[in-house]
């Protein structure tokens, strides 16, 4: 068995010869990226995409940077590619199956959680603001509001510099306060 | 509420799912890690590897030559004790200190070539860390073929460094501190190594842990001087319950003396060259690595 204090890193430089130590990375971090996929496209693909999720992991992971020790922000950033993979699967076949009950906004940046949350006014706003961001923006926004990445740690996962991260998350927040701001509600969004 | 917020209690509605939840997902995993592991793909590597390592010009030391390097330790007989293994730890010492002890030039990098289960692998790493360094590393693929991957290492100067995905420059620049290959900040003596390693920072509450990875750090892919490497194995000199392989082999091969401390879940062993002494390499309970050759040199992708 793995070591409790080993790192992602050392853990994934021995699955190299010892593909069964891999399973400890799972173990590790399997119940986030499963969360983080509910979150974004609803349990049932969810618990699909979290093992391809794993499976790619596996599969690339002779190239896994070892000086970071906490492997998880590269999860999430598999798990980001594989839901927009199945994001454009969905939209393809929306088109393909006309008499599919319609989901609001499925071209273009369509996100399932527009459609998928819809609990209350405010989340149904939400999910309406979400849905028009542009995928690189939408990305930012949910690993740092629902996951609590750190700009590291979204800049890792989504292979990009931190200042990106900063200006997306800024045009992010902008785009959704605005969405927000015409509707006047109970707790009034403030303009930034 | 601000819209972060907002989101945020937009996601508490999703709770993070159960170990049962998981166990479709995870089972899927481990069939493709078993299938990984079955022994076709792993048998016919190890000779081929060996083979090509034994060519690259390091002495294969014979079964002859260990049996002369047991007696010229000094009668480790079948009944080697601690203080055999703190015997060849002290002669490791005295062959260290006799390494050439010019310290590399800012500019230069330092080149490891080692071998280990993962791969060949080649680094050279910057000796101030503000230079563009290099790693490359074979990978095995499926169907059995050798893949060589590249990655640059850049440097970090005033503070920035440019922004690679693996061989892939983003065109961009973050923030950094260097990392130089070069470690002249370690102690140079035993009483100086002792303190430095009780640091909890090294050994929190004598961790062994923090220890492996100052020893991954000072022996592998990076240069200390001579009186620092002579100062760890002091140090190490004097841990308890060590044991000594009299015919051991490292990752590429090369038989040595092999001298190992167990830890609670793990056993760590340093592998001697039985006649100079040097260090060869290093393993863990399943895990060894090898460094085949070493050296500075002054420019990323040369060798020695």
């Amino acid at each position: 068995m793995h070591q409790p204090d080993e790192d992602d890193a050392a853990i994934i430089e021995r699955s190299l010869r010892r593909p069964e130590r891999f399973a400890a990375i799972f173990d590790r971090h399997a119940a986030h990226i499963h969360r983080y996929l509910a979150r974004r496209l609803g349990r049932q693909i969810a618990d699909d995409l979290v093992a391809e999720t794993f499976l790619v992991a596996f599969d690339k992971r002779a190239r896994y940077d070892l000086g970071r020790s906490n492997a998880r922000p590269w999860l999430y950033g598999i798990a980001t590619n594989l839901a927009r993979q199945r994001q454009r699967e969905e939209v393809r076949e929306y088109r393909l199956h006309v008499t599919v009950a319609p989901e609001p906004d499925v071209d273009g940046h369509a996100d399932r959680v527009a459609a998928r949350v819809t609990a209350a006014a405010m989340h149904g706003l939400l999910a309406e603001a979400l849905a028009g961001l542009s995928t690189g923006d939408r990305d930012v926004l949910l690993l740092i509001a629902w996951e609590d990445l750190t700009y590291d740690g979204v800049a890792d996962a989504l292979g990009i510099p931190v200042g990106t991260v900063r200006s997306r998350l800024n045009r992010a927040r902008r785009q959704v306060r605005a969405a927000l701001a015409p509707t006047p509600s109970k707790e009034s969004v403030n303009h930034g | 509420m601000d819209e972060l917020a907002l989101l945020k209690d937009m996601a508490n509605d999703t709770p993070l799912p159960s170990a049962t939840d998981l166990a479709p997902a995870r089972a899927r995993l481990t069939a493709a890690l078993t299938e990984a592991t079955a022994p076709p793909k792993i048998t016919p590597l190890a000779p081929r590897r060996r083979r090509r390592l034994l060519v690259s010009g390091v002495t294969a030391v014979g079964l002859a030559a260990a049996i002369t390097a047991v007696v010229s330790f000094g009668g480790l007989g079948p009944g080697a004790s601690e203080a055999d293994a703190g015997e060849i730890l002290h002669q490791a010492a005295d062959a260290a200190r006799k390494l050439p002890a010019t310290p590399p030039r800012p500019d230069q990098f330092v080149y490891t070539k080692s071998g280990s289960d993962g791969g060949l692998r080649e680094a050279w790493l910057s000796t101030d860390g503000t230079h563009d360094g290099l790693i490359e590393q074979d990978r095995e693929l499926d169907s059995g073929r050798i893949e060589r991957d590249r990655t640059p290492m850049p440097g970090c100067r005033d503070g920035q460094r440019r922004v690679m995905r693996g061989d892939y420059d983003m065109g961009m620049f973050e923030p950094c501190t260097p990392w130089p290959a070069y470690r002249a900040d370690l102690p140079r003596d035993a009483a100086g190594m002792r303190a430095y390693l009780s640091n909890p920072a090294y050994t929190p509450d004598g961790d062994p842990q923090g220890f492996n990875r100052l020893i991954h750090a000072a022996f592998v892919e990076t240069y200390v001087p001579p009186e620092t490497l002579a100062a760890l194995f002091e140090v190490m000199a004097d841990f308890p319950g060590l044991t000594v392989d009299e015919d051991a082999t490292d990752a590429a091969g090369r038989h040595g003396i092999g001298v190992s401390w167990t830890l609670p879940t793990d056993e760590v062993t340093l592998i001697f060259d039985p006649e100079t002494h040097a260090l060869l390499g290093y393993s863990h309970s399943d895990w060894s690595s090898a460094v085949i050759d070493r050296a500075i040199v002054d420019a990323a992708g040369q060798r020695p």
